[in-house]
C-alpha cells in the first residue's frame, strides 16, 4: 500500500507542472499589459515602466514562471486589477464557502438519487421501471444546468412559490434551514446532469457484476438477495461509483459559474464571471488553478480509496 | 439399491429470446444416488451446465426461463417450492462448484468470510463458530495453514488452491448433492488430478451424490460409477461406467471415445473427428438430432427422432440401430 | 498488394465487385439496425429539423414578415400570437425569428468545432502513434488540459480571447480536441498492432501512406461517434458561454444569450425563456440520442 500512494504521488507531478505552465501561459500571453490596466487611463509611460519592474514583466518567461510559482506556493496569487490592493487571495476565501457549500450539497443530492436509481434499474433490467430511468438519464445528459435551473424556478419558485427563486443563505451565519430553501434548487440544478451520468455508470457497472461468475456462486450458496445486491454486488460496483462521484465534485465546481450567476450566489463562479467582464485575469487564473489543483487531489484521494476498497490493488506490490 | 438423492424427471428449459422460446434442455431424466459419482458428459453446448444450473434454479425465472418436468431432491419436488425458498436449498442441500475459481470467488471479500456466508445463513453459526468451521474445512480440501489462508483474498492464492477453496465453500454445510460443472478445466493437469482425487474421496467421506459435469471421458472413466451422454439437449446413452465404455451404443458416444488418444495405439492414424459441429439451438434437426453428423444416418433417422430406450438392463441409448456388443467403437475410426 | 497484380484484370473487377456488394449489404444491415432503434431515429430526426431550421431561418423569417434585429417598442413583452408565434422580448424584437436564426449559431458552432476538432484531434492522433517522444508530449498535455474542467477552460480562454464568434469556436475546439486526440491514438496503437499494417510496412509503405490510408479508415467510427457528442457538447458549452456573457456578444440572436437577458423577466415575460430553452434541450438531446445510436451502430464494442 505504501508503494502504490508514492507511486501515486510521483505521477501527481508531471500533471501538476503541466497544468500550471498551461495555466500560466494562457494568462500571460494575453493581449493588453497588465500594468497599465492597474495604474488606468491617465497613467504616465514612465509610471507604466516603473511597476514593470517592480511587478518582474520584463524578466524572461522563465524566472517568471517559477517566481508566480514559488508565490502561489506560498498562497498568494497576486493582485487584483479590478479592486484595486485586493490580494486576489483574498477575494477568493470571500467568495470560497458558498461555492463549497454547494458543490457538497449537490454531490449529496445526486448521490441518493443516482446510486439508488441505477441499482434499481440494474436489478429491474427491462422493466417501466428500467425505461423511466433510462429516459431521464439521456434527458438529463441533454439538460445543461442553466436550462434545468431556469425551468425550477419558473415551476417551484414563480408558479408554485415553494422556494425563493434566488439569493444566497450560509449554513455558518444563516442556519440549516435557511441554507437548504435557498440551496436546494442551485443544487439540484447543478448536479443533475452529473446525477444522470451516475446513475448511468451505476447500472452499467452493476448490471457487469450481477452478470460475473461470483454472483452466480453467491447465489448458489444461498445467498440472500439483498445480501447479494449489496454485499457482493454494489461493494464490487462501488469501484466505478467512487471514480464517478469523484469527477461529480469537479464538475459541480466548474459548473458552479453558471449556477451561481443564475441564483445569484456570491461564489467563486460568480467572482471569476463578474472578473471577466472587468479583465480582471489574476483572479481568473488563481480560481482556475485552485479548481485544477483541487481536481488533481480528488483524484488522488479516489485513487486512494480505491486502493482500499479492492484488496487487488492494495495488495499489488 | 442405494438410496436416490436427485432424481430429474423429463426435465425441459427453455429461453425466452427475441425469436420466442428456445428450448435448450428437452425431457432430460436421470438419478443421482447416494454415495456415487455420476458423469454428465457432452461437447460444449449439448446442455451439460443448463441442466445443472436448471436443477440449482440460477437462472432469473421472471424473464428468461420457462422450466418443465421435475426434480426430485430427496423426494421433495424443488420445482414446487417458492423460489425465494430456494435459497435455503442452494448452499445447504445442493451446492455447485464451477469452472473458473478465480471469476467464481468474490474479489473484495476474505476467503474466510466467503467459506464463512453459508454456514452463517443456513447453519445460524455465530461469527466466532462460522470461522473456526471454515479453518476445519480449509483443512478438510487440504489446504496448508489454514488459520492464516482465511484472511487472504482469492487473488493471493494459486489456481489450485482457489479451487479448493471453492469446494470448501460449497461443502461447508455438508450438502447431500453436489454438482460439479467441469471444475478442473482451467487447472494445469497435475493439479487437475489432485482435485479430481480430493473430489473422489470427499465424496466417499462425506458420502454424498457428486454429479461430475465434464467433457473429459478419461476423468469419467476413472471417477464415475454410470454415465450419462448428452447432446444437443437431450440424453443419448446412459449406462453404468464399465458397460459404456466396454459396449458404447451411440454413434455420438463412439465417436467422442475414438476422438481420445491413445497411448497403445497407432500413431500414424488420425485422430478421429465427429464431422461437423453441435447445431445452433434455433436450428435442431427434425428427426434424430445426431443425424446430420452420424455416419449411419438413414432415411428414418431424419425423419423421427428415436426414444431413449434400454438396450439391455441398466444400458439406454437413443438411437434407431444401436451397435449391439460392439468391439469397443474400434471400428467408428 | 503484390497479390493483386498477380491476378487478370477480368478476376480483380470481379473480386472488387464481390467486395463492394458485401460492404453495400452490411451497410443496408447496419442501416436496418439503426432504424430499428426508435431513439436513435428520433435523434436523427431532430438534428436534421434543426439542420434544416438554421439553413432556411431567413426564408422562413423573411416570408412571415419578421427580424430578429428590429426592435418595435411599442410592441414589448408581448405573449405569443398570430403575429408573433413565439411572442416578443423586452425589446419588441421577434423571438420566433431570433429562435430560428439562434439555430444558425448554435449549429454553425456545433459542426465546426465537432468537424475542426475532430480533424486536428484525429491527426494529433494519429501522428501520436508513431513518435515515441510527440506520443509522450502530446498525452502529458492532454492529461494537464483534461485536470481543467472543460467549461471553466472555455471560460478561461474566451476571457483571454475576448467575446466573439471565433474565439467561442477557438475556446471550444481547443476544449475538444484531448478527448478526440486521445481516442484516435489508441485505436491508431491497436490498428498499427495488426498484421496487415505490418506487412504493409514491410511492402515498403511509407509512413504517411500508411497512416492516412491504412490506420485512419480503421479508427474513424469512434472519432465519428465521440464528433456527435462534441456537437452536443459545442452546443451546451456556447449556449452557457453566451448566457455569461462570455460567448457571441449581443445583440446577436444566441439561446443561451437570450436567456440570459430572459432572466430578468421570470415573472412576467416566461415565453422569453420557455422557446430559446426548448430548442437548446431538443438540439442536444437529438445529437445525444443519434450519436448513441450511431455509437451502438459502428463501434458496439465500446459499451456505455
Amino acid at each position: 500500500m505504501k508503494k502504490y500512494v508514492g507511486k501515486r504521488l510521483l505521477s501527481l507531478i508531471p500533471t501538476i507542472l503541466i497544468v500550471s505552465v498551461v495555466i500560466f501561459l494562457l494568462v500571460h500571453l494575453t493581449p493588453g499589459d497588465p500594468a497599465a490596466m492597474m495604474l488606468g487611463d491617465d497613467a504616465t509611460l514612465e509610471d507604466i515602466a516603473a511597476l514593470h519592474t517592480k511587478l518582474g514583466l520584463d524578466d524572461p518567461i522563465v524566472v517568471q514562471y517559477v517566481r508566480w510559482v514559488g508565490r502561489c506556493l506560498r498562497g498568494d496569487f497576486g493582485i487584483s486589477t479590478a479592486v484595486v490592493g485586493q490580494p486576489v487571495a483574498d477575494l477568493i476565501a470571500s467568495h470560497f464557502q458558498p461555492t463549497i457549500c454547494l458543490a457538497i450539497y449537490s454531490q449529496l443530492i445526486t448521490i441518493l438519487i443516482a446510486i439508488p436509481a441505477g441499482m434499481y434499474a440494474a436489478k429491474k433490467r427491462g422493466t417501466a421501471g428500467d425505461y423511466t430511468v433510462s429516459v431521464f438519464s439521456i434527458m438529463g445528459i441533454s439538460l445543461p444546468s442553466f436550462l434545468l435551473g431556469l425551468g425550477l424556478i419558473m415551476l417551484l419558485a414563480v408558479k408554485l412559490r415553494w422556494l425563493p427563486a434566488a439569493g444566497y443563505k450560509s449554513l455558518t451565519a444563516d442556519g440549516f434551514v435557511p441554507f437548504i430553501r435557498y440551496m436546494t434548487l442551485p443544487a439540484l440544478s447543478l448536479g443533475f446532469i452529473h446525477a444522470a451520468y451516475m446513475m448511468r455508470m451505476t447500472k452499467t457497472a452493476m448490471l457487469e457484476v450481477l452478470g460475473s461468475d461470483y454472483i452466480r456462486m453467491a447465489r448458489s450458496k444461498g445467498v440472500r438477495e439483498g445480501s447479494i445486491l449489496f454485499k457482493h454486488g454494489f461493494r464490487n460496483a462501488l469501484l466505478t461509483v467512487i471514480t464517478v462521484v469523484g469527477q461529480g465534485f469537479i464538475s459541480a465546481l466548474a459548473g458552479a459559474a453558471v449556477v451561481e450567476r443564475l441564483f445569484n450566489i456570491p461564489g467563486m463562479g460568480s467572482l471569476m464571471v463578474d472578473s471577466i467582464e472587468k479583465r480582471d485575469y489574476q483572479v481568473i487564473q488563481a480560481i482556475t488553478l485552485l479548481v485544477a489543483m483541487l481536481n488533481v487531489v480528488i483524484n488522488l484521494i479516489i485513487d486512494l480509496i480505491y486502493g482500499l476498497a479492492d484488496p487487488r490493488i492494495r495488495l499489488a506490490d | 439399491m442405494k438410496e436416490k438423492v436427485l432424481e430429474v424427471q423429463n426435465l425441459s428449459t427453455s429461453f425466452h429470446t427475441e425469436r420466442g422460446l428456445l428450448k435448450a434442455i428437452d425431457g432430460v431424466s436421470f438419478d443421482v444416488y447416494k454415495g456415487e459419482i455420476l458423469g454428465v458428459v457432452g461437447e460444449s453446448g449439448c446442455g451439460k451446465s443448463v441442466t445443472s444450473q436448471s436443477i440449482m434454479r440460477l437462472y432469473d425465472e421472471k424473464y428468461a426461463v420457462k422450466y418443465s418436468g421435475r426434480v426430485l431432491l430427496n423426494g421433495r419436488n424443488l420445482f414446487d417450492i417458492p423460489y425465494k425458498r430456494m435459497q435455503d436449498v442452494r448452499g445447504a442441500e445442493i451446492s455447485m462448484i464451477f469452472q473458473d475459481a478465480l471469476s467464481s470467488l468474490n474479489p473484495v471479500l476474505q476467503v474466510g468470510d466467503q467459506i464463512m456466508e453459508p454456514l452463517r445463513i443456513h447453519q445460524k453459526l455465530s461469527k466466532g463458530d462460522a470461522r473456526e468451521k471454515a479453518v476445519e474445512m480449509l483443512r478438510l480440501v487440504g489446504i496448508p495453514a489454514p488459520e492464516k489462508r482465511i484472511t487472504q483474498y482469492p487473488h493471493e492464492l494459486s489456481g489450485g488452491m482457489r479451487q479448493r477453496v471453492m469446494i470448501a465453500i460449497a461443502l461447508a454445510c455438508r450438502p447431500r448433492l453436489l454438482i460439479a460443472d467441469e471444475p478442473t478445466t482451467a487447472l494445469d493437469v497435475t493439479i487437475q488430478a489432485q482435485i479430481m482425487e480430493l473430489i473422489a474421496s470427499l465424496n466417499r467421506q462425506l458420502d454424498m451424490g457428486v454429479m461430475l459435469i465434464t467433457h473429459d471421458l478419461a476423468v469419467v472413466a476413472q471417477m464415475c460409477s454410470r454415465v450419462v451422454v448428452m447432446y444437443l439437449g437431450q440424453i443419448v446413452e446412459e449406462a453404468d461406467v464399465l458397460s459404456l465404455f466396454d459396449r458404447p451404443m451411440h454413434p455420438y458416444t463412439r465417436g467422442l471415445m475414438a476422438s481420445i488418444p491413445q497411448l497403445d495405439g497407432d500413431r500414424t492414424k488420425r485422430l478421429y473427428m465427429i464431422s461437423g459441429t453441435v447445431p445452433l439451438l434455433s436450428q435442431i434437426p427434425t428427426g434424430c438430432r445426431f443425424a446430420p453428423r452420424c455416419p449411419y444416418a438413414t432415411e428414418r433417422c431424419r425423419q423421427e427422432m428415436p426414444p431413449l430406450q434400454e438396450a439391455e438392463a441398466g444400458h439406454s441409448v437413443r438411437c434407431w440401430q444401436p451397435v449391439r456388443g460392439g468391439a469397443q467403437g474400434k471400428e467408428a475410426q | 498488394m503484390q497479390k493483386d497484380t498477380a491476378r487478370t484484370p477480368e478476376e480483380r473487377a470481379a473480386l472488387e465487385a464481390a467486395r463492394r456488394q458485401l460492404v453495400r449489404e452490411q451497410r443496408a444491415v447496419n442501416l436496418r439496425r439503426f432504424l430499428s432503434n426508435r431513439l436513435s431515429v428520433v435523434g436523427l430526426c431532430i438534428v436534421t429539423l434543426m439542420l434544416l431550421t438554421a439553413l432556411l431561418a431567413p426564408v422562413v423569417t423573411g416570408a412571415m414578415g419578421l427580424d430578429p434585429y428590429s426592435a418595435v417598442v411599442r410592441d414589448r413583452l408581448k405573449p405569443p400570437s398570430a403575429a408573433h408565434p413565439f411572442g416578443t422580448d423586452n425589446l419588441g424584437r421577434d423571438i420566433f425569428a431570433r429562435v430560428l436564426y439562434g439555430a444558425r449559431i448554435s449549429m454553425t458552432i456545433g459542426l465546426v468545432v465537432g468537424l475542426l476538432s475532430a480533424i486536428i484531434g484525429t491527426t494529433l492522433g494519429l501522428y501520436a502513434s508513431t513518435n515515441k517522444v510527440l506520443d509522450n508530449v502530446l498525452m502529458r498535455l492532454c492529461d494537464g488540459l483534461k485536470a481543467i474542467p472543460n467549461i471553466l477552460l472555455a471560460i478561461t480562454l474566451m476571457a483571454v480571447l475576448g467575446a466573439n464568434m471565433h474565439n467561442v469556436i477557438i475556446s471550444l475546439t481547443v476544449v475538444s480536441i484531448p478527448g478526440v486526440a486521445r481516442i484516435a491514438r489508441s485505436q491508431a496503437l491497436l490498428v498499427r498492432e495488426q498484421t496487415y499494417v505490418e506487412a504493409m510496412r514491410a511492402a515498403g509503405a511509407g509512413k504517411n501512406r500508411i497512416l492516412w490510408r491504412h490506420v485512419l479508415p480503421n479508427i474513424l467510427s469512434p472519432v465519428i461517434v465521440q464528433m456527435t457528442f462534441n456537437f452536443a457538447s459545442a452546443i451546451i458549452s456556447e449556449a452557457s458561454l453566451s448566457f455569461l456573457g462570455a460567448g457571441i456578444p449581443i445583440p446577436a440572436p444566441s439561446w443561451g444569450g437570450m436567456l440570459n437577458e430572459a432572466r430578468a423577466y421570470i415573472y412576467t415575460g416566461w415565453w422569453m425563456i420557455a422557446f430559446p430553452a426548448v430548442f437548446t434541450m431538443l438540439s442536444v438531446l437529438g445529437f445525444n440520442l443519434f450519436g448513441d445510436g450511431l455509437r451502438d451502430l459502428l463501434d458496439p464494442l465500446s459499451g456505455r
